[in-house]
């Protein structure tokens, strides 16, 4: 079960995004990485950054929760706010893996359009960010 | 003023059939000049112990001259010239500094130590020279009246380069997108087709066309002097001599994009089960991915676009994407519906482009390709 808390401040606060492998292609995260699919009620699912890592999130994620995970990348609060997406700490109390960091970006006033345009923002911003667990390896023209 | 031979340079290579010297690699002899002159202080100090200062009329005792150019590929016969009256018995300083360069880069080519004298100074001047030297080309260091030497080629120039500085330089030729611009610092920062971000200085002539591109949102061409480090990764360009507008087959060539070929990533979606996606998510079939990898691969290549990072979608669409600096480009491609929705997402702008072809009816495929690349180019 989740549980609302109090609202997030910090513009600069990270919300790390567990991306699936199938989203990541030749290290860019695909816009789908950072929009919510129809079973997730328009609800992205993040951790906030000054209540987990980047490295405790994905180890949550994969070996908790036993998902797919291709790594943790992020947007802030405020790369959120600007795209006029409310984001507010929703944390898993409840089942084998509580999460107090967990929290949600707000889709559900938007179209699927919209949805999609917002999705593709916030991607462009995590991929600016690159990712920020697993460490990148220094890549070659060959990889 | 005496002459005397110094040293036949035997550039090799289809640049120099016919004993023609181009111009662009006229200024190999003096950077050859310049590097033998930076030996020889190294070797007068290597030789004058608590010297501080070399001798008056050092560097300017050294003058070297093209005689002429003599057939066997180009061979320029450069001679030394001489006063009358010497300052200073220094001439064989530079007749060591000579006959040192060329067993240096017989010593490189033989994977033996590299001298003493290779300082990060020295290093300095190997940069200049074999600069414009082509991978096929080469320059035999011989002797006055001969033809046979070390050869110096890229591959010797560059670990030498790599012993004295760490880094080594060769020109290059770039064509990529810029992503920053910083007019205080002299600076931009280029995307190229594999996504690499180069930082590049130039003058701020040069600048003011690349903030043209910029703001334009359009391909640029630079060429200049690139740094590399050890394993060949460029670093940086050092110097943009030239800043030009992309065209369109420079865009072919340089298309920023995925580094992985459209075939290949489509290919990579059979290994999709029912369920893929945290348990939802259809798996592909064949045919679908067929028609997918055929329908993209002919509008990247008919229309020259940058090739699209593939995903695959829960609902099992193929979706290509496309990043431009200002805009993110998506194509889903439904095979069970003969449907393709393009969005362009306009990033510092709360602008969206939609558009849905419907791949069954004729011509539909060419104006997906045509409207793609209008996006691509910022005309639509």
């Amino acid at each position: 079960m989740a549980t609302p808390g109090n609202a997030l401040t910090d513009q600069d606060e990270l919300l790390f995004r567990q991306v699936h492998p199938s989203f990541v292609r030749d290290g860019r995260v695909g816009s789908q990485g950072f929009r919510p699919t129809p079973k997730d009620q328009k609800l992205l699912s993040v951790a906030q950054g000054s209540k987990t890592t980047a490295k405790a999130a994905f180890e949550l994620h994969t070996e908790c929760n036993n998902l797919a995970s291709a790594g943790t990348w992020a947007v802030t609060l405020g790369e959120c706010q600007l795209l006029s997406l409310t984001v507010r700490p929703d944390e898993v109390t409840e089942g084998d893996c509580p999460d107090p960091a967990h929290a949600v970006v707000d889709f559900s006033a938007l179209s699927s359009s919209k949805i999609e345009a917002q999705g593709a923002r916030l991607a462009r911003y995590a991929n600016d960010r690159g990712r920020l667990h697993p460490p990148d390896e220094p890549r070659t023209p060959n990889e | 003023m005496n002459r005397s031979p110094f040293a036949s340079l035997v550039f090799r290579g289809q640049r120099f059939d016919g004993a023609a010297m181009p111009l662009e690699a006229l200024p190999e002899l003096a950077a050859y000049r310049e590097l033998l002159a930076a030996v020889a202080r190294e070797l007068f100090f290597a030789g004058n112990l608590g010297r501080m200062r070399l001798p008056r009329g050092f560097g300017a005792s050294f003058r070297l001259s093209l005689a002429r150019i003599e057939p066997g590929s180009a061979v320029p016969i450069v001679e030394r010239e001489f006063l009358d009256t010497p300052l200073f018995p220094m001439g064989d300083l530079f007749d060591k500094a000579r006959d040192e360069v060329s067993a240096a880069v017989q010593a490189v080519a033989a994977n033996e130590a590299l001298p003493s004298w290779l300082t990060p100074t020295v290093a300095a001047k190997f940069a200049s020279f074999g600069r414009t030297l082509k991978d096929d080309e080469a320059v035999i260091l011989a002797l006055p009246g001969q033809r046979i030497g070390p050869e110096y080629n890229r591959h010797i120039r560059r670990r030498i380069l790599l012993a004295g500085k760490g880094t080594y330089e060769e020109d290059v030729d770039l064509v990529g997108i810029v992503r920053e611009a910083d007019a205080d610092q002299d600076s931009f920062e280029i995307r190229l087709g594999d996504d690499r971000r180069v930082p590049v200085r130039a003058s701020p002539a040069l600048l003011s066309q690349v903030l043209r591109s910029f703001q334009r949102d359009s391909a640029i061409r630079v060429s200049g002097l690139g740094v590399y480090d050890p394993e060949g990764k460029l670093l940086r360009v050092s110097q943009a001599n030239d800043v030009s507008p992309a065209e369109e087959g420079d865009v072919a060539s340089g298309r920023p994009g995925c580094r992985i070929a459209v075939p290949e990533q489509v290919d990579s979606l059979k290994g999709l089960q029912d369920g893929w996606f945290d348990g939802e998510g259809l798996a592909f079939s064949d045919e679908a991915l067929a028609w997918s990898s055929r329908l993209l691969e002919s509008i990247v290549n008919g229309f020259e676009l940058a090739t699209p990072h593939i995903y695959p979608t829960p609902e099992g669409s193929v979706r290509a994407e496309w990043s431009r600096p200002l805009w993110e480009i998506s194509a889903e491609l439904d095979w069970s519906r003969k449907l393709s929705e393009v969005r362009a997402v306009r990033l510092d702008a709360d602008e969206m482009i939609e558009r849905t072809f419907a791949l069954g009816e004729t011509g539909q495929e060419v104006r997906l390709g045509s409207f793609l690349a209008n996006q691509m180019r910022g005309e639509a």
